[in-house]
């Protein structure tokens, strides 16, 4: 544990694991019974108190912040690196030289990977933690980017057979993503950074900013694996579905009928959008715990869920179940294996039950269908997104957590492998 | 927090009057002190190893909770400040009747 020592007294490192009297921050609250305190204030500081806080305090970390990651997307938009100037420390030019490569590539170099013009990025900073000094700040941001951007034209989809008559008998599932004034789409890149901030002569300059956009531009040089900007911790928890509430609607989602049941997609979409970039504290948060491996089919879990896709004895969700895939339950719903790892979902979704069946082509997936990626090709499936909807030119947009992604083009990236898998409009229930 | 009522119960007590510890989570600062001699018997908590935790909400200042842990022997003992306080303030008043009552008993 770092830890030093700044006027009078001793302080240590802003991490979740930092000691305080020979126990860490969250074992103190537990103990103290304030654990659920944590929690809940634990999200995003609201965009308006991070601004009043800002705007009551010109000389607070959060008003440099916020004007720091403005800047940032400002230079991003119009490719101007000199607005990066004076925002980091001299002493940090590796970060330095980094976000100017990031910064330009963003302008000129996303649309390209996208197949898609890009008309803006802006930047949301969201403080999840804060420790400060006079001199020193040690801040967790979670940071929302909203990049619209409009596709551009290419060739429509040939469709199988299957995937028209799909599209056919389930319009409600391949609707085009709601666009602006001008045609765009808007999608949502969430970044956790851990960052350090020092002030000296009256101005806050950046020293250090760990954070990794995988399938964008990659990690910064100060990004450290395993941390909680690696998939992120439970920063941006936001307790909208209070436990209890959850709780209730499981129980009644545990009354299976029989027959035919459909989904409802407007909810699953609905669901996405909601906690895409966020968490539901109803649920467990498997980001950066040390026996899972990620959120990723959790959410898509949950959005079906969501769908009232109704639990079975193999895919469900149960407080007897930990939350981080290893000792004590938690308040929170954790999953079973298929609802919360991404290849014993596939297994469920198309052996057990026969719900879904792969395909060959990413353009026969509809809302609610799923992607699997294996980002090496080792033959280990790694992540799992969930599709938004379509673009303009009917191709897939999914959404995802860890890293969290809202409507954004379905290669998230790029992996190696794809696995596309269809999942009906209804099921046998 | 120094000048809240449920500091000044654990005033007499703390190692130092520097916090040990304080941090900022979403829109919760935690203030956290130590404190090291349990004084007199109320509340029961303060004992040796003990620490004094406050949340106040950041933006308002607004004391949110305040807690003492103790480690007694490796079981933690949670007294809640704010109750405590609660009770102290309820027995003062149910006292204060008392000693009224009585003395209109005294007069008759």
């Amino acid at each position: 544990m770092e830890s030093f020592t700044f006027g009078r007294y001793r302080r240590n490192q802003m991490r979740v694991d930092a000691t305080t009297g020979g126990i860490t921050r969250r074992q103190l609250l537990e103990r103290a019974g304030l654990g659920s305190l944590a929690l809940a204030g634990g999200g995003f500081a609201p965009r308006s108190e991070l601004s009043m806080l800002a705007a009551g305090n010109a000389d607070s970390p959060e008003a440099f912040l916020v004007t720091a990651f403005q800047q940032r997307a400002r230079a991003m938009t119009t490719g101007n690196l000199a607005l990066l100037d004076g925002l980091y420390d001299p002493g940090s030019s590796q970060l330095s030289s980094f976000e100017s490569s990031r910064a330009d590539f963003y302008h000129s170099g996303l649309g390209a990977k996208w197949h898609a013009r890009v008309l803006d990025y802006q930047s949301t900073p969201n403080v999840v933690v804060l420790g400060l000094t006079s001199s020193d700040a040690v801040v967790r941001v979670y940071e929302t980017i909203d990049v619209p951007w409009i596709a551009l034209p290419r060739p429509a989809p040939v469709l199988s057979p299957e995937a028209a008559a799909w599209r056919r008998e389930s319009p409600e599932r391949c609707q085009p993503a709601p666009t602006g004034p001008q045609g765009e789409l808007h999608t949502l890149v969430g970044v956790r950074h851990e960052m350090e901030l020092i002030r000296s002569n009256g101005q806050w300059t950046i020293i250090r900013d760990g954070y990794n956009e995988r399938d964008i531009f990659g990690a910064s040089p100060d990004f450290t694996p395993g941390t909680w900007s690696d998939d992120g911790g439970p920063g941006p928890s936001v307790g909208a579905e209070s436990p209890a509430a959850a709780t209730a609607m499981h129980q009644r989602r545990r009354f299976r009928q029989m027959g035919l049941c459909a989904i409802d997609w407007f909810s699953v979409q609905s669901y996405m959008e909601t906690w895409c970039s966020s968490r539901n504290t109803g649920y467990c948060n498997y980001c950066n715990t040390p026996y899972c491996d990620g959120d990723c089919a959790n959410f898509v879990s949950q959005c079906w869920s969501a769908g009232n896709h109704h639990w079975d004895k193999y895919w469900f969700c149960t407080q007897n179940y930990s939350c981080n895939c290893h000792d004590t339950p938690s308040v929170a719903w954790g999953g079973s294996v298929p609802w919360i790892n991404v290849d014993q979902q596939h297994t469920w979704a198309v052996n057990t039950t026969g719900w879904g069946s792969d395909v060959s082509n990413v353009t026969s997936l509809l809302l609610g269908d799923f992607i699997n990626y294996d980002w090496t090709g080792c033959g280990i499936w790694d992540h799992v997104a969930i599709v938004h909807s379509l673009d303009s030119n009917g191709y897939p947009l999914i959404s995802c957590h860890c890293y969290d992604r809202c409507a954004q083009p379905w290669s998230d990236g790029g992996a190696a492998k794809y696995r596309f898998t269809h999942v009906g409009t209804s099921y046998p229930c | 927090v120094k000048r809240s009522a449920p500091y000044r119960l654990v005033r007499d007590r703390l190692v130092a009057r520097c916090p040990s510890d304080v941090w900022r989570e979403g829109g919760i600062t935690f203030v956290v002190f130590q404190l090291t001699h349990s004084g007199s018997s109320e509340p029961t908590a303060l004992a040796a190893k003990a620490s004094a935790i406050f949340a106040l909400r950041s933006g308002s200042r607004e004391l949110l909770a305040a807690r003492v842990l103790a480690m007694d022997g490796g079981v933690p003992e949670v007294t809640d400040l704010i109750s405590h306080l609660g009770a102290l303030s309820r027995r003062q008043g149910s006292d204060e009747a008392s000693h009224t009552v009585g003395s209109q008993e005294d007069t008759t």
